[in-house]
């Protein structure tokens, strides 16, 4: 059996072609992409909001404000100014979090100081700002619009505005929250484990604000190729099938008429190609994360569970092709086209087939759920961006059952040994 | 015990009888032939008999067992040599081999010793690194071969082995199938080629459209035709037997008369009368089965007799006739063939 897998793996890996589309099409369409994207987020990124703020009694005591802008402008909060327990440690929930979503560094504000309102309104009319923060007497941050800019209808400066107007209001919020708690249940505050949860809050906010839409588009694209190529892998099974069953090639026929049953050689045959599959895979998906640092929203391991589970769906799919009896020329040519448009459901087109796809989900799901190549590519999506497992789950388990119904296909199909003609 | 068994087989595809109530025995030891023209169903006849194909009909037994796809404990005692060639092309000679013989034998160190046999036994121990597509015509044949036998099985079916094989390798195939029955195989030896399977088979099947149409040994088969030898006789200066023309003689015959030819010719005997005398005579002698003149070529084919030919070639001197060149032999498969089936086998 170890050498049947053995030379499956030799006569796999030696086939040029199958190699071709299998390691290399999908590498060149995620460099494709990366060098597409890559000019598409530095047209999109956001430089650091220049704004003015006011640094004067007010906003030292405004509990967790200075921190807050500290973090925001990307620069270490100042150990001791105005370290609470609670903010310390939204600083360092924040690191944690978007660390992942490689916005470490990335500043949002670029804040010039400055000491009193006066001198902020002088500065804004001197100068290329966007407005200027101002703390009351209450601790409640006032964000002052340069009226140039807020009659605006330049779209990214309206879209700069409300990410520093959701970021101050996220803080009022969330100060009025404790401030009420302070009254209400003055005991809870002091546990510094209820502190840390409020604290991690806007945290997400930021995370939010910062990495919303650009990255996310270019996610789709990667994830899709990843979905892509997962399925791609059907060529493994589809040639490991060609020289395996009898009414396909005459190496099928030989093989089938030595002494060894069915079960017996398929198992190590598709085993191979699974494996093969599953290397392959790894590879677009290690050059995917780690060369152009796509996040996976830091689930790596799943990721690869995702992985070993498409390409067994694949590897079966293509073994079932494989077995099919139908001119075996044309078949590779076959599952390049099965796996090119299922991938348009998965968004791999472009924003049109984004569309496309994501209508399909909404409104036809059951065709979502038949298309193998959406499911993995909702297993990586949901993955990313779900915090917990469930929607995960559901894709695994979809595709579990894919696997199973090939699975059983193509042991229907393969243990027929003797046929009406060759 | 017969190592193969078949008896009234029948397989159609759709309206298609490839296999005609065909029935066979075969017993230890023999290389039986299987000889038939193209589409006669040889390999149709293999393809059942290795469940490979259903059949409408008829009952198979290998090595005195019902034989069925499942049956690997006999699929393991058999060897086969596709009529295709069926080797990896990814795969070196060497690993070719082994891979075949690991859907026989387990053991990696006593499969080592077979694969280095199987070279060894076709003479690939040069290109054992070798992938399929650098080498030859004839020895990816042998490989094909190497790939069926090195298993050492107890029986070995070769169908059509050497199609499309130069004269050299050719002999080579012949003589190791001849080496391998002698080391204890039974053979099976399908074939189109009647030399081939005269030269090597013990007893032999002559079979068309699916039907066994005679089985014995060589010289069984020859006796039915009853035939003993034939002769072809190139003549000299003779036209059609009263053919008006007397040009297609001469014609036939460029460069034999030599300088007699003009005299020959205007002669007072017409030439269309004396070819009409020499064919008179030759059917006149004892042992003459039948004598037929084509253009300058007369062939003869004789029952029994030990010294027909001088016979012959007495009875065309004695009527003046010269003669060029003279062939004899024995009678050949195609004899048979031509006898049962009214059509010629040709190679
Ligand atoms: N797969 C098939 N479908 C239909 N007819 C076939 C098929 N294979 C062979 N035949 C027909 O069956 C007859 C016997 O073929 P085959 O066994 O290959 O002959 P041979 O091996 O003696 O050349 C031929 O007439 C051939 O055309
Ligand atoms: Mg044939």
């Amino acid at each position: 059996m170890f050498t049947t897998f053995l030379y499956t793996v030799k006569v796999l890996v030696r086939d040029r072609n199958v190699l071709m589309w299998a390691v290399a099409f999908p590498l060149i369409l995620a460099t494709l992409f990366y060098s597409m994207f890559n000019n598409l987020d530095t047209t999109y990124e956001l430089d650091p909001l220049p704004v003015i703020i006011v640094q004067d009694s007010n906003y030292d005591q405004a509990p967790g404000f200075s921190p807050l802008i500290n973090d925001l402008a990307g620069t270490d909060s100042p150990a001791g100014t105005d370290g609470t327990a609670g903010t310390d440690s939204t600083a360092g929930t924040n690191g944690a979090n978007s660390g992942e979503n490689s916005t470490a560094g990335q500043a949002l504000l670029a804040p010039t100081f400055v000491a009193d309102p006066e001198a902020a309104q002088a500065a804004l009319a001197a100068g290329d700002y966007l407005g200027y923060i101002v703390v009351d007497d209450q601790g409640r941050p006032n964000y002052y619009m340069d009226s140039r800019r807020a009659s605006s209808i330049d779209t990214l400066a309206a879209v700069k505005q409300s990410i520093i107007l959701n970021a101050l209001d996220r803080y009022l919020q969330d100060s009025q929250l404790l401030a009420g708690l302070a009254q209400t249940d003055p005991q809870l505050l002091s546990d510094a484990s209820t502190l840390s949860t409020l604290s991690a809050q806007p945290g997400l906010v930021q995370r939010g604000a910062i990495t919303a839409n650009p990255p996310s588009d270019a996610l789709r694209y990667f994830y899709a190729v990843l979905a892509f190529s997962c399925i791609m892998m059907m060529s493994f099974g589809l040639s490991a099938i060609d020289f395996w069953k009898a009414n396909v090639s005459a190496l099928g026929a030989r093989r089938s008429l030595g002494g060894r049953s069915w079960a017996w050689s398929l198992a190590p045959t598709l085993l191979a190609a699974w494996l093969l599959s599953l290397i392959c895979v790894i590879v677009g998906f290690l050059y995917i994360r780690y060369v152009f640092g796509i996040s996976f929203g830091g689930k790596e391991p799943a990721c690869l569970a995702v992985l070993a589970l498409s390409t067994l769906v694949a590897t079966l799919l293509g073994a079932v092709l494989g077995a099919m009896p139908f001119p075996g020329g044309g078949k590779a040519g076959i599952t390049a086209v099965i796996a090119c448009v299922l991938s348009v459901f998965a968004g791999l087109y472009g924003p049109a087939s984004q569309q496309l796809g994501d209508y399909v989900a909404n409104n036809l799901p059951a065709l979502s759920t038949i298309n193998p190549v959406r499911q993995i590519y909702d297993a990586f999506f949901s993955l990313y961006y779900y915090d917990g497992y469930e929607r995960f789950a559901q894709v695994i388990l979809t595709l579990a059952v894919m696997a199973a119904i090939f699975f059983v296909l193509a042991v229907l199909l393969m243990r027929k040994q003797r046929y009406k003609s060759l | 015990m017969d190592i193969i068994e078949v008896k009234d087989l029948v397989k159609r595809y759709r309206e298609l009888v490839a296999v005609d109530n065909f029935s066979l025995a075969i017993k230890p030891g023999e290389i039986f032939g299987l000889l038939g023209p193209n589409g006669s169903g040889k390999t149709t006849v293999i393809n059942c008999i290795l469940q490979l194909l259903t059949y409408d009909r008829g009952e198979i037994c290998l090595f005195g067992e019902p034989m069925s796809p499942s049956r690997y404990d006999l699929k393991r005692r058999i060897g086969i040599v596709p009529q295709n060639i069926a080797v990896f092309s990814q795969l070196n000679v060497a690993e070719n081999i082994d891979y075949f013989c690991s859907l026989y034998v387990d053991d990696r160190a006593r499969r080592r010793a077979l694969v280095d046999e199987a070279i060894e036994f076709v003479g690939l121990e040069d290109y054992r690194r070798f992938r399929p597509r650098k080498l030859s015509g004839g020895l990816i044949r042998r490989l094909n071969i190497a790939c069926g036998i090195v298993h050492q099985p107890e029986l070995i079916i070769f169908d059509e082995p050497t199609v499309a094989v130069d004269p050299q390798s050719r002999n080579a195939i012949l003589e190791g199938i001849q080496r391998l029955n002698e080391r204890g195989s039974t053979v099976i030896y399908t074939s189109h080629y009647m030399q081939e399977v005269e030269q090597i088979c013990t007893r032999i099947m002559i079979m068309d459209h699916g039907q066994a149409l005679a089985t014995g040994t060589n010289s069984e088969l020859k006796a039915l035709v009853g035939i003993n030898e034939r002769m072809e006789i190139e003549l000299a200066e003779l036209g059609e037997p009263g053919g008006a023309d007397g040009s297609g003689g001469p014609d036939g015959t460029a460069g034999l008369g030599g300088p007699d030819r003009a005299g020959e010719a205007d002669g007072f005997m017409r030439p269309g009368d004396k070819s009409a005398a020499a064919l008179r005579l030759v059917r006149a002698l004892p042992h003459v089965a039948t004598a037929q003149l084509e253009g300058s070529l007369l062939r003869v084919t004789c029952s029994a007799g030990a010294h027909n030919l001088s016979d012959i070639l007495g009875a065309l001197q004695k009527a003046g006739i010269l003669y060029g060149r003279v062939f004899s032999e024995p009678p050949t498969l195609n004899d048979v063939f031509l006898e049962i089936t009214g059509k010629e086998l040709r190679d």
